[in-house]
């Protein structure tokens, strides 16, 4: 057997993994993977990101939209610094990725050695595995065990960080998939006593109502879901990330939960008698006001994850296992019912909703855009099947609120650790992961200038990404908090924005820039028409705000509009 | 530190032999503002799979909790706690003799 490098051991695993595309940039301490990767061009696509926190989203971004595992390459010290963000996001929105970073030669490790920096010490709290390699006959290993970890369970972050002389050392290489570990157990067993008392539950329920999480999309059981909801007629509703997991105009579908969710989803989930929580954690800004939260509900809990149980909201029955296996077993056991009353229930809300906050939104009384009226628009040209991407801030709520989705992975946000930046380089690996869709990013003018120089990455991949731009000259998020509960005092929040036409322009991308309704339709259409990737700046109001809001810490049924 | 109101728990913990596995352990310790009152750590009678003892002061739902966190990380075969220190031995050693693939949490 020939011997090779270590490098080219790295990469025959990541193809005999079966990795397209990695995203990356290189440095000192990764020229050897590099150098092998010149040879590799044809298997093995890499694109160059313009920051390593931009690799680390844009892996993300591929993962979220295919299911597959997103593969960030960087050089150590600050190529590895500069993916922290990314790699702690993908670790609260269970995002299955491999960051592959560069490390100081293994004799040196220890020494304040240039760009040396404790990869291990700094990644351990926020990934779900991460190892570092000294030998190069470790490198198959680690990295076929890095793609077992970072995509079954619970997805999450790995990290491998790859000292150099074993990027360099020879090896004779042999590939074995690594699919058992033994101190690991990502499928759990069903336990079907819990079955049953669900079942039980949710047969006896007159009030059930669903909470649908990222975990029905991770696990692949919309089918499923839609199965158990359609038999037992039970309301749901989703997290932000689990927004996508049922087509928008599912009769059950009830909407959005949380701190901008929709009215009714929030105050339902006081009242219902029945609450199954799939595949969702409790995050806080979910529940709001824990002490005021589905206190008069049974609570059933289906999750993957241990240690998701009780820890925010104490559960009556804990369901631990895949979702797809756990809902179908509960299904068989369902009778059919029908709860037209309670489903009619919701109604009273939409429309008090509509009436009090959609409309001013999609039908405002005066000239000046709206952001929610702008992603409406967007969504509706796209005959509501493109892929959200958004970033941070009030762009992205009101991006989620009123886009509409019909098919599943269709919504790519930072949610558990609300990321500004994220946007830009996500939607590059949402394209890269599906090419066939069109995907829209929704971003904020403070957002856009965070990852700005992704627009490079965008030029020389030659994509094709709709931008759209709210522009409200402002922190808009962190405004709307200062006037609602900060006395108007508008501290850092207002920005001086460049124009943002010849920016786009400088990275050969097409732009316009509009400020009136009249010129929204049009300006979509010269969007989407474009062949390649277009810059939308939208004008919008100043001072809007995200409404329903439930102020943090806030019981959900006490929301502001 | 307070630790009034609090108990003295005994944390075992039973891991692959790893480096870098008492930063994880600790890490969660941290995070949960816990400190460690004591720790002793050897190799168990399996080979390479090594035993933490851990003690700490906690009220038992913050303990349950960092329990399954730490039971949730890659390379630790098991763990759980006790606050009498003799049945924490005992069940240590029935572990020992039947330690196997994980159990899977599920109860
Ligand atoms: C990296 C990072 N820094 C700071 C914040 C806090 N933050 C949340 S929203 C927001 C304002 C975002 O402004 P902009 O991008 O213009 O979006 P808008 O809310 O105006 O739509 C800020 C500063 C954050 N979420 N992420
Ligand atoms: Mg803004």
């Amino acid at each position: 057997m020939d011997k090779i490098t270590g490098s080219e051991a790295l990469l025959r695993t990541l193809i005999a993994e079966g990795v397209e595309c990695v995203f990356g940039y290189p440095g000192g301490q990764a020229i050897p993977i590099y150098d092998i990767l010149y040879d590799y061009k044809d298997k093995l696509r890499h694109v160059l990101v313009r920051h390593e926190q931009g690799a680390t989203h844009a892996a993300q971004g591929y993962a979220r939209v295919s299911g597959k595992v997103g593969v960030a390459l960087v050089t150590s010290g600050p190529g590895a610094t500069n993916t922290i963000t990314g790699i702690a996001d993908a670790m609260l929105d269970s995002t299955p990725m491999v960051v592959v970073t560069g490390q100081v030669p293994s004799p040196l490790l220890g020494t304040d050695a240039f760009q040396e920096v404790d990869v291990m010490g700094i990644t351990l709290p926020i990934t779900k595995w991460a190892y570092q390699v000294r030998h190069a006959g470790d490198v198959a290993w680690a990295v076929s065990r890095a793609f077992y970890i970072a995509s079954t369970g619970r997805p999450g972050p790995v990290v491998i960080d790859v000292a150099k002389d074993a990027q360099l050392e020879l090896v004779d290489y042999s590939y074995e998939p690594v699919n058992f570990i033994r101190s690991y157990q990502p499928w759990p067993d069903l336990n079907h006593e819990r079955i049953e008392e669900a079942a039980e539950l949710i047969n006896n329920a007159e009030r059930p109502f669903a909470l649908v999480g990222q975990g029905v999309t991770l696990s692949g059981a919309e089918e499923e879901l839609k199965c158990f909801l359609d038999r037992a007629d039970v309301p749901a509703a989703s997290t932000m990330l689990g927004l996508s997991a049922m087509p928008s105009d599912y009769r059950l579908n009830k909407g959005m939960l949380g701190m901008h969710g929709n009215i009714g989803p929030n105050r339902k989930t006081n009242e219902c008698d029945v609450l199954i929580a799939v595949g969702m954690r409790f995050d806080d800004r979910v529940t709001g006001n824990l002490n005021t939260y589905a206190k008069q509900a049974k609570i059933i809990h289906l999750d993957i994850d241990n240690s998701e149980f009780d820890k925010n909201v104490k559960v009556d029955v804990k369901v631990l296992g895949d979702a797809k296996a756990s809902l179908r077993e509960i299904t068989k056991l369902l009778k059919p019912a029908t709860h037209k009353e309670w489903i009619a229930s919701f109604t009273p809300d939409e429309e008090e909703e509509y009436e009090k906050v959609i409309k001013k939104e999609l039908c405002p009384g005066d000239a000046v855009l709206r952001m929610g009226e702008v992603v409406r628009k967007v969504s509706e040209a796209t005959g509501n099947k493109a892929v959200l991407v958004t970033d941070v801030g009030q762009n992205q709520m009101m991006g989620v609120r009123y886009f509409k989705y019909s098919q599943t992975r269709s919504v790519i946000t930072s949610g558990g650790l609300g990321t500004m930046g994220f946007g830009l380089p996500a939607s590059i690996g949402a394209k890269i992961g599906a090419p066939g869709r069109t995907v829209c990013l929704f971003v904020g003018d403070g957002g856009l200038q965070m990852t700005l120089q992704e627009l490079g990455t965008i030029m020389q991949e030659k994509l094709d990404i709709k931008i759209i731009l709210l522009n409200n000259n402002y922190l808009g998020m962190v405004r709307q908090w200062q006037e609602l509960f900060f006395h108007k005092r508008y501290s850092c929040t207002n920005m001086e924005n460049p124009d943002f036409i010849p920016i786009a322009k400088a990275f050969r991308i097409g732009a316009r820039e509009i400020w009136k309704r009249e010129e929204l339709e049009h300006a979509i259409k010269e969007m989407l028409d474009y062949e390649g990737t277009f810059l939308l700046v939208a004008h919008v109001e100043e001072n809007g705000k995200v409404y329903p809001m439930v102020p943090a810490g806030g019981s959900i049924t006490e929301m502001l509009y | 530190m307070n630790t009034e109101n609090k108990t003295l728990f005994t944390i075992i913990i039973f891991s692959e032999n790893m480096v870098g596995l008492l930063n994880q352990i600790t890490i969660i310790f941290t995070r949960r503002q816990l400190n460690i009152e004591t720790l002793f750590v050897s190799p168990s009678t399996i080979a390479g799979v090594h035993k933490f003892t851990i003690t700490t002061f906690a009220d038992e739902a913050t303990i349950e909790k960092l329990v399954k966190q730490l039971d949730k990380r890659v390379d630790i075969l098991k763990a759980y706690y006790n606050t009498d220190e003799e049945l924490a031995e005992q069940e240590m050693n029935n572990i020992l003799l039947t330690i196997k693939p994980k159990s899977n949490g599920n109860d």
